[in-house]
């Protein structure tokens, strides 16, 4: 049977050199935290998107612009024709929860920024206004009002996504209920904050429908929402292939918001990837350290085959040391993203989502540090034995 | 023992297996597709121009006008026009879905499309869905004898199947059957309607 080192045999040599230790614990760390963070912007992406869309609600919206509710125009009439044509669909003190909506980017700053040198208005960036009725409150149950109250239909008023405020640049200046912001160049008064956390509401705003259209000065609706209730998608897919003059397409809210993060699978994609190479240059730094560390020791590894211990059993014992230092590097790394990342938002032109550091992002990111602790070790540990005892006992 | 460990063995893979539809489910029945063509059948547009709720009629058409020509669980079909050009028939056109005819304008798309339902003996429609069944496929080309059961000037038009030909794919690989589309049987005007007609 193999004679193996003592496991603390390993542990005690890692404390030999506490500035190497660091550095390999850091470049651990460092690779680990880079994947997770890519991991957890996949998760919250697609979590976001999840959340945002109910199975049991159903879309209408324009035909052809199944992919973007932006760009969909439809009918005013569609709602009535929904709401008397499908039987079943839920009902809340007796009216048919159908909501028409219109979602719109706009222009949205702080009102009283600061102008720029030549007079010119701030840049203001473009966040999601949707337009809203009641029904609205039922259809998508993941909103709540946190504080304050709703807009008023036909007044200047908003409520805000705390994400929303955050975009542009209300959180840092304070604003809350009763901030004026310019929506599209006109004043709107802050009444409420929405609550939607781990949603695309989160970062919205809200206003009623009517006054919305009057902003955009459009006459249609961007979509119809209705929960189904009673009622089968293929209902009202049945409804929208039958009433042609309505130019609709159904599909359920979820499979919407599935479709948009197909959409946004290139650019998860390319964050992973991103992640990775980054992550290669720090393991190669990593693995640089290691080599190091590994190669002044070959009088060491000399003298222990001297005295008896197998190539295997030394190399065991090599592979734990590297193992021990980047999982705790990775260990550093997961707690990191708990304290800091998870939750931070990120903000992108339509929108934000969340970091969401949970049990797949964590495990990719142990996994790296193991990976890295295994392969990293290969090259020096073939290094150290490679060499003939004599030679390395001179060495 | 070897017995016992082949039913171990066997059991998950025969519990696993589909379970089969309940012979009661519905479905589109045989006697409705046909193997010969019924006779004077018209255009879409020209159907929906002329033809009044409750008249039978006979139509040559499409299938196609949307992303998703059929309903999943309900037997409705979206049929369009021949005369107008699906995407596969624009050289050059690389589209993921030429029967969604996404090249054509609305209004022209609305003259130019309309609903086949199959019905049960209740007369609602049935709850299955139609697509693959005999044939019906996004782009095949079908004629249609049924009745019209819901009209109205905005570009609603539904017609009741009552007999479906679906026209057998060409055999010819360098002949798509959408290479020509027809009109009643010949091969279309130039000035074949293609925009919604003129009141």
């Amino acid at each position: 049977m193999m004679r193996l080192l003592p496991f603390d045999h390993a542990i005690r040599n890692l404390g030999r050199s506490p500035r190497r230790l660091a550095l390999l614990v850091g470049g651990s760390a460092l690779v680990s935290l880079l994947v997770l963070g890519a991991v957890a912007f996949s998760r919250g992406l697609e979590t976001s998107l999840g959340a945002s869309g109910l199975a049991t609600n159903a879309l209408v919206l324009a035909a052809g612009s199944e992919e973007s509710v932006e760009r969909s125009e439809i009918a005013p009439g569609v709602t009535d024709a929904l709401a008397t044509g499908v039987d079943g669909i839920a009902v809340l003190a007796g009216q048919p929860l159908v909501s028409p909506e219109i979602h719109a980017a706009l222009p949205v700053s702080l009102s009283g920024e600061a102008v720029g040198s030549e007079g010119e208005a701030p840049e203001a960036p473009p966040v999601l206004v949707r337009g809203f009725e009641p029904a609205a409150f039922a259809v998508h149950p993941q909103v709540r009002l946190a504080s304050g109250r709703w807009p008023r239909p036909g007044a200047d008023e908003v409520a805000a996504g705390p994400e929303a405020l955050a975009r542009v640049g209300g959180a840092a200046a304070g604003a809350r209920e009763g901030a004026t912001l310019l929506i599209a160049g006109q004043p709107f008064t802050v009444v409420g904050t929405l609550h939607a956390p781990g949603t695309a509401m989160h970062g919205e705003f809200w206003m009623r429908l009517d006054r919305l259209a009057q902003l955009t000065q459009r006459t249609t609706r961007s979509c119809v929402v209705v929960a189904l209730g009673d009622a089968e998608f293929d209902d009202v897919d049945a409804l929208v292939a039958t009433r042609l003059d309505l130019e609709s397409v159904a599909m359920t809210e979820s499979d919407y918001y599935a479709r948009l993060a197909e959409f946004f699978a290139p650019i998860r994609a390319l964050v992973l990837a991103t992640a990775i190479l980054v992550s290669c240059g720090a393991a190669l730094g990593g693995l640089n350290a290691m080599y190091a560390a590994f190669a002044s020791r070959v009088r060491e590894v000399g003298t222990l085959q001297a005295l008896g211990f197998g190539r295997t059993a030394i190399a065991v014992s090599l592979a734990i040391e590297s193992l021990v230092a980047c999982s705790a590097g990775a260990l550093l790394a997961s707690l990191i993203a708990v304290l800091f990342l998870d939750g931070a938002a990120v903000r992108f032109s339509m929108g934000s989502f969340a970091l969401s550091v949970d049990a797949t992002a964590i495990a990719a990111g142990l996994l790296s540090g193991i990976v890295l602790g295994v392969v990293g070790a290969i090259a020096p540990i073939i290094r150290c034995l490679s060499l003939p005892i004599p030679i390395a006992l001179r060495a | 023992m070897i017995r016992f460990a082949l039913v171990a063995l066997l059991l998950p893979i025969l519990q696993t297996t589909p379970p089969k539809p309940p012979t009661d489910a519905p479905r589109i029945p045989d006697s409705v597709f046909v193997d010969a063509e019924p006779a004077d059948a018209k255009c879409v547009s020209v159907v929906k121009k002329d033809a009044k709720k409750g008249d039978t009629v006979v139509i040559q058409a499409k299938i196609g006008g949307r992303a998703e020509p059929f309903v999943k669980n309900r037997a409705i079909v979206i049929v369009a026009d021949r005369c107008m050009k699906s995407c596969d028939q624009i050289p050059g056109d690389t589209c993921a879905k030429p029967w969604d005819y996404c090249c054509e304008p609305p209004e022209s798309l609305k003259a130019n499309t309309m609903t086949l339902q199959f019905t049960g003996e209740d007369g609602k429609v049935l709850k299955t869905g139609a697509q693959g069944v005999h044939g019906l496929e996004p782009l095949a080309l079908v004629v249609i004898e049924g009745v019209v059961t819901e009209k109205d000037d905005k570009g609603t038009f539904v017609v009741r199947a009552k007999r479906v030909y679906v026209e057998k794919p060409a055999e010819d690989e360098g002949a798509s059957p959408n290479d020509k589309p027809k009109v009643d049987g010949k091969d279309p005007p130039k000035d074949a309607p293609k925009e919604a007609p003129k009141e």
